[in-house]
Formats: C-alpha cells, sequence, structure tokens
C-alpha cells in the first residue's frame, strides 16, 4: 500500500519558490490502477518522481510497503527502488541501438539475475515481440517500442508500476493498445499508477485523482 | 565479437576522436619507448668499448712540435690511442671530424666492425693510407677499382674497414686512423696540435705498470710538454642522457603529456554522447560502478583495438621504406609499457564521467512539468 501524508515539495529558483505538491495526502491499496490527470505544471510528475524515489520531498511522508521512503539516503533509495518500483515512460527510455532482447534484459544483468534468457524470452513473448527480439529499438514502430519498454519494467516482477504519460506519444490505437497491456498487468496483482492527460486512458483505471496547483482536487472511484 | 563491435561502434563520431587521441598516444609512447631503447642500446655499446684499465693524459705542448717517438710507437703493452684533440678534413663531407689515432697497438680493439679491418691490424697494410670509418661516414667515400675511398687533410685513404653496431649508432660517426698508417699531412697536424688527450687503455695488464715509460717516451720526445694524467675507474661517465637529449625526449614527454590531458578532454564528449545511455541505467538502478565497468571495458578494447590499429600502420609506413615516422615494435618492455598506457589512458577518461556520473541528478533529465 502507498501511503503519502502531508507530501509538499517546492522547487526553488533563486529567490522564487515554486510549490510543486502542496500537502498532498493519499492512499493507494495494492492492487489498484489508478491514473493521475491534471494540467501541465499540476505537480502530476513530480508526485510521480516523489513515489518513484527519483526526488525528495521537501516536507511530509512517503510510506510504500510501510517503508518511509522519504527518510532513506540515497543508496538505500536506490536500492528500495531497484527491488520494488518500475517505470514506464512517454519517450520509452530505451536504449536505442540495442535489440528489443538487450533492452529488456537489461534490468536483469543489473541486477545480476541468473537465467536471464528465458526470463526475457518469455516476456517478450508476452508482449508479442518475440519476432522483434533481434530488432534494433530505432527499427520500430511507437507500440512496439512502448511494448519493449512495459515488457522491461516487468522483468524484475516489482509489485508496483509507474507510467508517466505511457500513451503521450502513441497514436489512439496504439495508446489503447498499451492502456489494454497495463490493465492486463494490474489483473496479475500488481499496482499500477499512470500519469495522463488522456480520459480514455484515465476512464480504465480503478481510480482518477486529479491534480491542480499542486493539490488533489477530485479522487473518483470509477466503476 | 558482432556484439561487442556493436556496442563500441555505435556512437562513432566519438569514437573516432577517441582514436585519434589514443592514435597520438601511442604515436608520442612508441616515439619515447625507441629513444630510450636507443639511449640504452648506445650505451650498452659504450660500456662495451670501455679497457677494463685505463689512464688519461692530457698534454699541452707547444706549436708545431713532435711528439710520437718511436720509443711510443715501440711500447709493446697495452694500447696508446689519441683520443681527443685530432681533427681531420674529411673533404668529401666538407667539414672537420674528431679521429681517434692508435700510436701503439698491442692488445685486441674494442671497435665493432661491419666489414673490413682497423688500419694497422693486417701485415699487408704497412705503407699504406688507411682509414676505418662508422657508418654514418660512408655516404661520403668515392669508389676506385671496387676499393672505397675518402679524402683526409688533402691525402687520398683507402677505407679498410667500417665500423657500426647491430644496436645502436654509437660507432657509426667515429673514423679511427693508425699513427703507421697516415700520410705527411695528417703527421703535420698532429705536430700542429697544441692541447689533446692520449689514453693508456689494456684489459690484460695494469696500465700503470707502463705509465711511467710512456710519460718518459712523451717527454723525451717533447721536454716542454705539460702533462696532467688521471687514472679512469668504472664505465666511465653514462651517456644515456646526452642521447636522450639529442633526441629530443623533452619534448616527446611533452607531447605524451598534452596526449593525455587531450584524452580527458575527450571523455568529455565521449560522457556528453553517453548521457542519455547512463540515465536509464540509472534509471534501471545500475550502480555507479556497474555504469563505471562497462565505460571502462570499452575504453580498454578501444585502446588495444587503436593500438592494433598503430601496430599495422606503423608496419606499413617501415615496410614501404617510411622508417622514423612511427616506431612500433614487439618486446616485453614494450608491451608492458603499453599496458600501462592502456591502463592509464583508460583510468584518466574515466575521471569526467565518474565525476559527472555521482552528481548526475535524474529527476532534473526527466522532469518534463
Amino acid at each position: 500500500m502507498i501511503d503519502i501524508k502531508g507530501l509538499t515539495k517546492v522547487f526553488k529558483d533563486g529567490d522564487y519558490n515554486k510549490v510543486a505538491l502542496d500537502d498532498i495526502n493519499l492512499k493507494i491499496n495494492d492492487g489498484e490502477m489508478v491514473s493521475i490527470m491534471g494540467p501541465s505544471g499540476s505537480g502530476k510528475s513530480t508526485l510521480l518522481n516523489i513515489i518513484a524515489c527519483f526526488d525528495d520531498a521537501s516536507k511530509g511522508e512517503v510510506y510504500i510497503n510501510d517503508n518511509n521512503i522519504t527518510s532513506l539516503k540515497r543508496n538505500k533509495k536506490e536500492k528500495f527502488r531497484r527491488d520494488n518500483i518500475s517505470f514506464i515512460f512517454q519517450d520509452y527510455a530505451l536504449l536505442e541501438n540495442f535489440t528489443c532482447y538487450e533492452n529488456v534484459e537489461l534490468p536483469l544483468l543489473i541486477n545480476k539475475v541468473r537465467s536471464r534468457k528465458a526470463k526475457t524470452l518469455s516476456l517478450l513473448e508476452k508482449m508479442n515481440l518475440l519476432e522483434e527480439k533481434n530488432k534494433k529499438i530505432n527499427k520500430l514502430s511507437g507500440g512496439q517500442r512502448q511494448r519493449v519498454a512495459i515488457a522491461r519494467a516487468l522483468a524484475l516482477d516489482t509489485n508496483l508500476i509507474l507510467a508517466d504519460e505511457p500513451t503521450g506519444a502513441l497514436d489512439q490505437k496504439m495508446g489503447e493498445e498499451v492502456t489494454d497491456i497495463l490493465r492486463s498487468i494490474n489483473k496479475e496483482g500488481k499496482t499500477v499508477i499512470i500519469v495522463t492527460h488522456d480520459e480514455k486512458v484515465a476512464n480504465k483505471t480503478d481510480r482518477i485523482i486529479k491534480l491542480m496547483d499542486g493539490k488533489i482536487i477530485d479522487d473518483i472511484k470509477n466503476v | 565479437m558482432k556484439k561487442i563491435i556493436n556496442i563500441l561502434f555505435r556512437h562513432k563520431m566519438i569514437l573516432i576522436f577517441v582514436m585519434i587521441g589514443q592514435f597520438a598516444i601511442y604515436i608520442s609512447v612508441f616515439g619515447i619507448l625507441n629513444t630510450l631503447n636507443i639511449a640504452e642500446l648506445k650505451e650498452k655499446d659504450r660500456i662495451e668499448s670501455v679497457y677494463k684499465s685505463r689512464i688519461k693524459m692530457e698534454i699541452i705542448k707547444s706549436f708545431d712540435s713532435s711528439l710520437i717517438s718511436e720509443d711510443l710507437k715501440n711500447i709493446d703493452k697495452a694500447n696508446i690511442i689519441i683520443t681527443k684533440g685530432l681533427a681531420v678534413n674529411y673533404k668529401e663531407a666538407n667539414s672537420s671530424y674528431i679521429a681517434d689515432l692508435i700510436i701503439a697497438l698491442n692488445e685486441e680493439l674494442p671497435y665493432k666492425l661491419i666489414e673490413g679491418h682497423i688500419p694497422g691490424t693486417d701485415p699487408d697494410d704497412k705503407g699504406k693510407n688507411l682509414v676505418a670509418i662508422g657508418r654514418d661516414k660512408c655516404k661520403y667515400t668515392y669508389e676506385e677499382n671496387g676499393k672505397k675511398y675518402i679524402t683526409l687533410d688533402n691525402e687520398k685513404y683507402e677505407v679498410c674497414g667500417i665500423l657500426g653496431s647491430e644496436y645502436s649508432d654509437f660507432w657509426d660517426y667515429k673514423i679511427i686512423l693508425n699513427v703507421n698508417n697516415i700520410g705527411d699531412n695528417v703527421i703535420s697536424r698532429i705536430n700542429e696540435l697544441t692541447y689533446f688527450n692520449i689514453e693508456i687503455l689494456s684489459n690484460e695488464i695494469n696500465v700503470s705498470d707502463i705509465y711511467e715509460d710512456i710519460y718518459v717516451a712523451i717527454k723525451t720526445c717533447n721536454n716542454d710538454a705539460a702533462i696532467d694524467s688521471y687514472k679512469l675507474y668504472g664505465s666511465g661517465e653514462s651517456e644515456i642522457r646526452k642521447t636522450l637529449t639529442r633526441n629530443n625526449i623533452n619534448k616527446k614527454i611533452c607531447i605524451l603529456l598534452f596526449s593525455l590531458c587531450n584524452c580527458i578532454v575527450i571523455s568529455e564528449f565521449y560522457f556528453l554522447d553517453y548521457k542519455k545511455e547512463i540515465v536509464i541505467y540509472k534509471i534501471l538502478g545500475a550502480k555507479n560502478s556497474f555504469i563505471i565497468k562497462r565505460l571502462m571495458i570499452s575504453f580498454v578494447v578501444i585502446s588495444s583495438f587503436t593500438l592494433i590499429l598503430y601496430g599495422l600502420v606503423a608496419t606499413l609506413l617501415n615496410t614501404i621504406g617510411m622508417n622514423g615516422l612511427m616506431y612500433f615494435s614487439v618486446s616485453a618492455k614494450n608491451i608492458i609499457s603499453m599496458f600501462i598506457v592502456i591502463l592509464l589512458v583508460t583510468a584518466l577518461s574515466m575521471i569526467y564521467p565518474y565525476i559527472k556520473m555521482t552528481k548526475l541528478n535524474i529527476t532534473s533529465m526527466r522532469l518534463k512539468e
């Protein structure tokens, strides 16, 4: 479970302070699929970055499975992220000159997982990318790239998947395909948090949290 | 192999600059190694030419007075040689050179010859004007009836021997004469000497035992001559420093240092080119050690690849006769040196990426809002 208490994030720019998140209180249950919506600058990516341990909070606490990640030191934060969180980006964050296989294998390689081949191939098969396994990323379509990114995110079997506008760079059909994949991952028991501008994507999630000027203005359960 | 090549060559532009930088380092390093090698071999040849027992006599005498008496020539132990002060005019080379003049010859000479003999060492030499010259001086000879000749002090000398060593140029510039095989003009030149050195040299006896006889022989002939004598010990003063200076070692070291600094500068661009990749590694939870290890392996492989390329180019240039542009030789010393250089270059090239990587803020690079 993710439990966020009084989370505030202030960015300092010279004498000017910009409040990106203002006293956010939020609980996300295990196995939930949540979308975070809001206009640009509303703080949704900042919230995601703090949950992902990429960034520090200015104030407040974030608990993930009873671990207060805001109090962890940098090294421990990195280890916590490695063990518990996977991330999917709008721009895929894939190594362009590597093949699909190598990209999916990378987290396993970094974490010194043995029998990487079987795991990598099963993930590629799951994402329907087996035929493209030896193709370089720059030879793939946007949808295929995002599927590679999702396969990579699933490589370490983490329970929390964070997706920052995963359909932002895709056309409608591809976007729907990716959302369906994320939904199916969620049905396997993983918690999925998606930052999105797209109402169609949000409508496929269990819950929609709307942010405005760093504050939660709406928290709707999708029926 | 294909995978390694793919990984290394995916950033082609920066790779070219890295390889050019490393190429410059190899040129400098092999240039320096070659210079050191030359100096060491030359020193080895010099040491091998040193007699066990030696006395140097610094002589000052009046102009146009004889010094070499029959008594001196007839000394029957050790070798007696004028080693400093006698310069002869070498017409074909259009210059004057210092020559060694053998006055008495009773022991084997340490001179290294690539062909022929030293004047006065063959029974047929009697009555001829003969000279032995170093390999470098050979280019100024002329041939008659299949024999080489040069003109010293306007007299024709047959070149009876060519000096040279397999390993260095220590003997390449020498001119050796024998008092029994010189013409009148060189004899006059000797008589005109006012300051010169005579050395008494032996590998068989202690030259102190015959010093008095030689001193008396010189004084009998020229009573006014002032003689300062020194017994020489050990292998004499090392010429390594002189050889290194002559071969511009300081300039070569400066170029190497510049090239090494350059590799640090290039590593900045290397890091910039790999920045996106490094950010992705970090997002996926890679530790700095994992990333730096990959960069280091890349650098070691690139350095080794460049070294092979350098070796091929240098060998090709030497094969087509363009010697001296790039030096390359395979020896244990060179292999160890290159191994150290590769490690040093890799370590230097990792400084900037490592510092930058530890300070890399993933959030600022990913934050879009």
